[in-house]
């Protein structure tokens, strides 16, 4: 009967994979749309510190492939970069370009990112030459080691915190897809067809049967995950095939644990379009209503941009909503491959979802 | 003895008993005491304006509603200490029938016959309602008048002892309303007895072996439309359409003093 109902199909299968295509090739992340940013940090400050960095933005300037800002502090830059507002740092030590000494010029980048340390270093490279043969007057390139060398890292983690999970886009707006359509068919799969079955009186003809409501009420639940663990399946096959996701790299039984966690959360989201459907007198309150509850979380649970780009009393909230959990759950078990039991916050987050939403699911059913 | 079923000796034990029903929705008393008794194979009628407490009444027969006070028996069960077993027995068609929008005819009482666990045969109940011809359309593409004849095969699917009809031909046209009629008929001639509610006098009088007029909860004169008139007419009482025809409308107008479709909104006639 659902399979027939094809609005709700749309809505609640061809409309997510249509956003995850759309997210998914056009990669808003970032990578794709602006020249990395690099930061230069020059502890040394002399005549062969400063004519690196004049040299470093003229040749920035020329291939027009990096944007590149001057900084004091490591730290800041450090941190800079673990948010996402900066992608390379270029460390000038203090006493660079002394005659006699080999100083370690440093780039840091993200782990999981480091082309824009790639760009960063051919560009030193090259400048460091030009500047090294204009100071010395001795164009002899093999001295060049002896004089300055550059080195890549990886950004420490900050002090005291653990480091934030880095995700590429991708897989990062598919998974959230995924966990937004979980949210989105198990509200919208019932909450509209409860509201409709009983102004109709359906439930009402049901109860005068002997089997009674609740034996169809189950039903209903258990179709609806049943479609929601099939959904999940079609988009992350869907994600791999055609936007080369990795789920759950090296580990074949993610595929089964991410159905655990889908037919899971989709229960906490069926549960709520029970509750709505008793909030609605009419399938045309019940529109508002649904979209009213499932729209903010869309926006501010992390599905298409990660919570740390909401403000910090905000997303210190809409983390504890259930698909900031679901999101939250999802993503380790499909990007890293790390099991689903260790996903343990999300899951104490979903459990007590799970109850609170049926508990009030039970308090507000109305069968007339 | 001629009916195995009979124990207690009694010329004919009442398949359905109702006994003081009450129940009040807040200030309202919607049911204010009625009793009655149906036998079996018997058509019984309760003839009322709407509110008169016609609909919860039934509902209670049916399982769908507690009574406040009171009881309903089907065939000795009691439907307060075991509705579903009462259920099990009886057929019911609500008013307002309305059923899943996306199930074809068949498919909706092959849903039925499972929520009563029977296997009722969808085409031959179809044939029965005269809806065969429409056994893969949408309940969605019905008109009034089949959906109603629909919900009665409904009632029909675990082969009931009684039957109960909430208003069957409300807003009907003519034809329709025959139409219920005949399957009200091959209903009766089955054996089963019928509980049907109806502010239809009409109706009443062409269906009903026995019927109750309600009024505002109570049950205010009960017997054969015949009985009804023929107490009137020995009482002396003249047709208000001036002739000497006296109808249950006649007998509705000298008991509750106005009449049956007095203050009633306007039905919209469908097919």
């Amino acid at each position: 009967m659902y399979y027939r109902d094809r609005l709700a199909l749309f809505w609640s299968l061809a409309f997510p994979i249509i956003l995850m295509l759309i997210f998914g090739f056009l990669n808003f992340g970032g990578d794709g749309f602006s020249a990395p940013r690099l930061a230069i940090v020059d502890q040394a400050n002399n005549r062969a510190s400063v004519a690196l960095v004049a040299g470093m933005s003229e040749g920035a300037g020329a291939v027009g492939s990096i944007e590149i800002e001057e900084a004091s502090d490591i730290e800041n830059a450090r941190s800079r970069i673990r948010e996402g507002d900066l992608d390379a740092v270029l460390i000038i030590p203090d006493g660079f370009g002394s005659p006699g000494t080999a100083s370690e010029l440093k780039v840091e980048s993200n782990a999981d990112d480091i082309q824009p340390a790639f760009v960063a270093m051919s560009i030193v490279e090259d400048v460091l030459l030009d500047v090294f043969i204009e100071l010395s007057e001795v164009p002899e390139q093999y001295q060049l080691a002896k004089w300055a060398n550059v080195s890549m890292s990886s950004v420490p983690a900050a002090e005291g915190e653990e480091a934030e999970q880095d995700f590429d886009y991708t897989p990062f707006v598919v998974t959230g897809i995924v966990a937004m359509s979980i949210m989105q068919s198990g509200v919208f799969s019932v909450a509209f067809i409860l509201v409709r079955l009983r102004n109709q009186g359906v439930l009402r003809r049901f109860r005068a049967s002997p089997a009674g409501p609740a034996h169809f009420l189950v039903a209903l639940v258990i179709t609806r995950m049943c479609v929601v663990a099939l959904q999940t399946y079609v988009m992350l096959i869907l994600a791999s095939l055609v936007l080369d996701v990795d789920v759950g790299p090296g580990r074949p039984i993610a595929w089964v644990e991410l159905g655990i966690l889908a037919v899971f959360a989709s229960w906490i989201f069926v549960a709520l379009g029970l509750v709505i459907s008793n909030m609605a007198k009419t399938e045309n309150s019940a529109a508002p209503l649904a979209t009213g509850i499932t729209m903010p979380m869309m926006f501010l649970s992390g599905v298409f941009f990660p919570l740390s780009v909401l403000p910090d009393w905000l997303a210190a909230v809409t983390q504890y909503l259930p698909l900031s959990f679901l999101a939250d759950g999802f993503r380790p078990i499909v990007i890293l491959g790390e099991p689903l039991w260790s996903q343990g916050s999300e899951l104490i987050g979903l459990g007590a979802w799970a109850v609170v939403i049926f508990a009030a699911a039970v308090r507000v059913f109305r069968w007339e | 003895m001629k009916n195995p079923t009979e124990t207690n000796g009694s010329a004919t034990r009442a398949l359905i008993e109702a006994r003081e029903l009450r129940i009040s929705y807040g200030d309202l008393v919607a049911v204010d005491g009625i009793s009655f008794e149906v036998a079996p194979g018997e058509v019984f009628g309760m003839l009322g304006p709407n509110g008169a407490g016609k609909t919860s009444t039934v509902e209670i027969i049916e399982g769908l509603r507690k009574p406040d006070s009171g009881d309903a028996f089907v065939n000795g069960i009691s439907v307060t200490e075991e509705p579903r077993k009462v259920k099990a027995m009886i057929g019911v068609q609500l008013q307002q029938a309305h059923f899943f929008d996306l199930l074809n005819l068949r498919e909706i009482i092959g849903l039925f016959a499972a929520l009563y666990e029977t296997k009722a045969s969808a085409d031959e109940l179809l044939d029965r309602v005269g809806l065969l011809s429409k056994s893969k359309s949408r309940s969605k593409e019905l008109s009034g008048g089949q959906r109603q004849r629909l919900s009665i095969a409904t009632a029909l699917v675990n082969d009931p002892v009684a039957v109960f009809l909430d208003e069957p031909t409300t807003g009907l046209d003519p034809r329709a309303r025959r139409n219920v009629w005949k399957i009200v008929n091959d209903i009766s001639d089955s054996g089963k007895s019928l509980v049907m509610t109806t502010h239809s006098m009409e109706e009443a009088e062409t269906l009903c072996d026995r019927v109750a007029i309600v009024d505002s909860g109570k049950i205010v004169a009960s017997g054969t439309p015949t009985e009804l008139i023929d107490d009137l007419a020995a009482r002396g009482v003249k047709s208000i359409k001036g002739d000497d025809d006296l109808t249950l409308e006649d007998v509705f107008i000298d008991l509750t003093g106005r009449s049956l479709r007095e203050g009633e909104a306007d039905e919209s006639v469908e097919d």
